[in-house]
């Protein structure tokens, strides 16, 4: 019997189908749909976004022999972060961005630049702490972390003019890749505060970026803001 | 390097724990004696406490103690607002201030809010320019926005919102003072008061236009043709938004509400909320936000409280925000008027309680006055305010009705009732209601419950033919629902689990290529028990009438 209805059941569902065709739906709304406690969001318990980050150099080298162009030496990167709330004022999040660091040094007159290019993947545990009543938002913090960097890449390049007839050539570019004087693995200490999509970020480095294969070391301290897309 | 990092950390750090915004609240009110009410209030606040038999003593009411206010106010770095109704002074502290604010003796409390999380339900634009002298185009809609609410009825019964003092809260009213909308209203000196909380003076012009639009919607006339209902009320302005209509204080609204209510206001239109900037959705129960609780309060003494419902219809947000969201507010959403149906931006409710909410529609596209003339513009920020101009009217009908009994009446006033969704209400509300005894609405289709199914056969005599252009015609055509199937499952606990519009002609009244063109189906509905957890109501609206349908386990 209960075989018979439900076949009866399905038999009317698909004429109906056929026969209401005319019939348009306007509006439809399912109310339980939107009252479900949603678990990801700005300010639940996950949540997932991007952001990108711009910083300058503001520091100098600790040597004679050479010296950065002041403000000019610039890092970007984009990254991608998950956020774990763990009570209202406090989160930790994971994050991981592919950054790219470029260091701009004085030249002599007849160079037009001396610049090194280091790309890190960078892998960061932070702890933020809200501050302020908010909803679902990210809202105001303060943030601690550290990270795990690794270099993918280097680069050394110059450009140099040649005031020489006898030459055919009028500047010379030289790209050095794979230093060997700059360390692999480092680590940074990061302070951020932010306020939504945007943050003022500060990151120092902890370890030495150069080695003993040459006798400077890079300014450890970038200055600058995140432009966080989720925010 | 290091000290560079200090200082940043430093910084950092200051910035973050800089001034907050706090509401102190006191324990008393010690000034209790020397309250006179009658030296406070407005004639017409004294008149509506003794229609709602409210105190005139009432505790709430009495200034808040001008002695705490000054200790306080020594301590903190700004002072920003104070309130009577909660025996409160918002200012701005440090850390350090609030503690010392915290040993005096008279404090029962201080809490922490926030600076910048708020959100209005301002209107979205299509043209702000214009001219004074509205096209063919936006006649017919102008005279539509007004009688979808059966305008004629009320102009008839010379009903125009006369001797009901109406109170707008908005961003700023530039131009009130020479726009010829409030020509009638100016002439007869009907601007009783104006006040600007954000910047502590009288004039209200600056901040923006949306005020003027939004007052234009309750009452503004343009060349004899009415923009909203209540052309002959009194106005309050109150400009309690700080930057564009999106941002605001909800300290400033509350302090307007008392400000209102001091100043004898009937009805107070507000076309703003917040939402997620402050709040979870799970917050919009009615009781959760402060601005909520103002609003129930402005109820409680005796003032109609209508505001918008919110423009989040199509965000994640989607539903309505607050103080949408208290018990005791009209809610107000909007409709399209070439649909005749929801427009999509309009927030949805219900409450997170499952309250219904909104109350009731009215158009969410309008033609308003701005400093540079008429145009079209959108938002439930102009459906609540021609909702305010009913209120006002319906006031006037009713003048020994309390303000709740009011609130009723519009809501069984609305052409759906006693059906109602979350997205329309109980539909909009309708003069006809407030002159004559509603008729019984004649049977327009048939239920037929079996065991599998419910059907439902319409009555197709009088469907139109075609209607090509838009719902909001007026002249031989339409100002009312389209001719669609509205259909809701209430569950056992009594409140929604779905609803549904539905055109049985399977033709959309927007889609001007298919209008006229489509199949004309006698098929029934048909609607499958086992679609729904029994037990459920069956509540179906088609033509005015409405039927309903008890399935059980």
């Amino acid at each position: 019997m209960n075989r018979l209805i439900r076949i009866s059941t399905i038999v009317m569902a698909v004429c109906l189908t056929s026969t209401v065709s005319a019939q348009v739906v306007e509006l439809e709304q399912d109310v339980n749909e939107d009252t479900v406690v949603s678990k990801f969001g700005k300010n639940r318990k996950h949540y997932v976004s991007s952001y990108f980050d711009f910083g300058i150099t503001p520091g100098q080298l600790e040597t004679d022999s050479v010296q950065l162009k002041p403000g000019e030496s610039t890092k970007f990167a984009y990254g991608i972060y998950y956020k774990y709330k763990v009570a209202k004022p406090y989160s930790i999040l994971a994050s991981l961005r592919y950054s790219m660091s470029q260091f701009e040094f004085e030249t002599a007159e007849d160079f037009k630049y001396n610049r090194l290019n280091v790309n890190t993947v960078e892998l960061e545990f932070a702890n933020r702490f809200n501050f302020g009543k908010r909803g679902n938002t990210i809202g105001n913090y303060v943030e601690i972390a550290i990270s795990g960097d690794y270099v993918t890449g280097t680069k050394q390049l110059t450009k140099q003019t040649i005031d020489d007839p006898s030459v055919n050539h009028k500047t010379r570019k030289i790209e050095l890749t794979g230093l060997s004087y700059i360390n692999r693995p480092n680590y940074t200490a990061h302070a951020r505060i932010g306020s939504n999509k945007f943050v003022l970020t500060a990151d120092y480095r902890l370890s030495d970026l150069t080695n003993e294969n040459i006798n400077f070391e890079l300014p450890p301290l970038t200055i600058g803001f995140r432009l966080d897309f989720g925010g | 390097m290091r000290n560079i990092l200090t200082v940043c950390l430093i910084g950092l750090y200051s910035l973050a724990f800089a001034q907050s915004k706090v509401w102190v609240f006191f324990k008393d009110k010690p000034d209790i004696q020397a309250f006179n009410p009658y030296t406070f209030f407005d004639q017409k606040a004294i008149d509506r406490r003794v229609k709602h038999v409210i105190d005139l003593y009432d505790y709430t009411d009495v200034p808040v103690s001008e002695d705490y206010l000054s200790q306080v106010n020594n301590i903190c770095a700004k002072s920003r607002a104070t309130s009577r109704w909660f025996n409160a002074l918002c200012c701005d502290a440090t850390e350090e201030q609030v503690q010392r604010i915290k040993g005096l003796s008279f404090v029962a409390d201080v809490k922490t809010v926030n600076h910048i999380e708020k959100y209005a339900a301002g209107m979205t634009r299509s043209d702000m320019d214009g001219d004074f002298e509205p096209d063919e185009e936006q006649i017919e809609l102008l005279k539509a926005q007004v009688q979808r609410m059966g305008a004629s009825v009320f102009k008839d019964n010379n009903v125009d919102g006369k001797g009901v003092r109406v109170a707008i809260f908005d961003v700023g009213f530039k131009s009130y003072r020479t726009n010829p909308a409030f020509d009638h209203i100016r002439n007869d000196n009907r601007i009783i008061k104006t006040y600007n909380f954000v910047q502590d003076k009288e004039d209200v012009e600056n901040g923006g236009t949306h005020g003027t639009f939004v007052m234009s919607c309750v009452g503004g006339m343009i060349n004899g043709q009415q923009m909203g209902l209540a052309t002959g009320a009194e106005f309050l302005l109150a400009r309690t938004e700080t930057w564009t209509e999106f941002y605001s204080e909800e300290e400033h609204w509350l302090a307007a509400a008392e400000w209102a209510d001091k100043n004898g206001a009937d009805v107070i239109n507000s076309s703003l909320g917040y939402t997620f900037h402050r709040y979870f959705r799970e917050d919009m129960d009615g009781v959760t936000s402060l601005v909520a609780r103002a609003a129930n309060m402005a109820a409680s003494k005796g003032i109609l409280v209508v505001n918008s419902a919110g423009n989040e219809g199509t965000d994640r947000w989607k539903n309505i925000g607050t103080p949408a969201d208290a018990d005791s507010v009209l809610s107000i959403g909007g409709i399209n008027p070439r649909t005749g149906i929801h427009t999509s931006f309009s927030s949805f409710g219900p409450t997170w309680d499952k309250r219904m909410k909104p109350n009731v529609t009215a158009y969410g596209h309008v033609i308003g006055s701005g400093p540079k003339g008429v145009s079209e513009t959108q938002g439930t920020s102009f459906s609540g305010p021609l909702v305010a101009g009913f209120v006002a009217c319906a006031m006037q009908t009713r003048p020994a009705y309390t303000n709740m009994k009011v609130f009723e009446d519009i809501q069984k006033s609305a052409d759906l009732y006693p059906y109602f969704d979350y997205a329309h209400g109980y539909g909009v509300p309708q003069a006809n209601y407030f002159f004559a005894m509603p008729t019984k609405p004649r049977k327009t289709f048939e239920i037929d419950v079996d065991n599998t199914s419910i059907r439902i056969e319409l009555d197709t005599v009088g469907w139109a033919d075609g209607l090509t252009e838009g719902a909001h015609k007026i002249d031989g055509n339409y100002v009312a629902w389209p001719d669609y199937v509205f259909y809701h499952v209430e569950n056992e606990k009594g409140y929604l689990d779905k609803y549904f519009v539905v055109n049985p002609e399977g033709l959309s009244y927007i889609d001007d290529e298919l209008a006229g063109k489509g199949t004309k189906s006698s098929s029934p509905f048909v609607i499958l028990k086992s679609a729904y957890a029994k037990p459920f109501t069956l509540r179906v609206f088609y033509k005015g009438y409405v039927e309903t349908v008890e399935i059980s386990k």
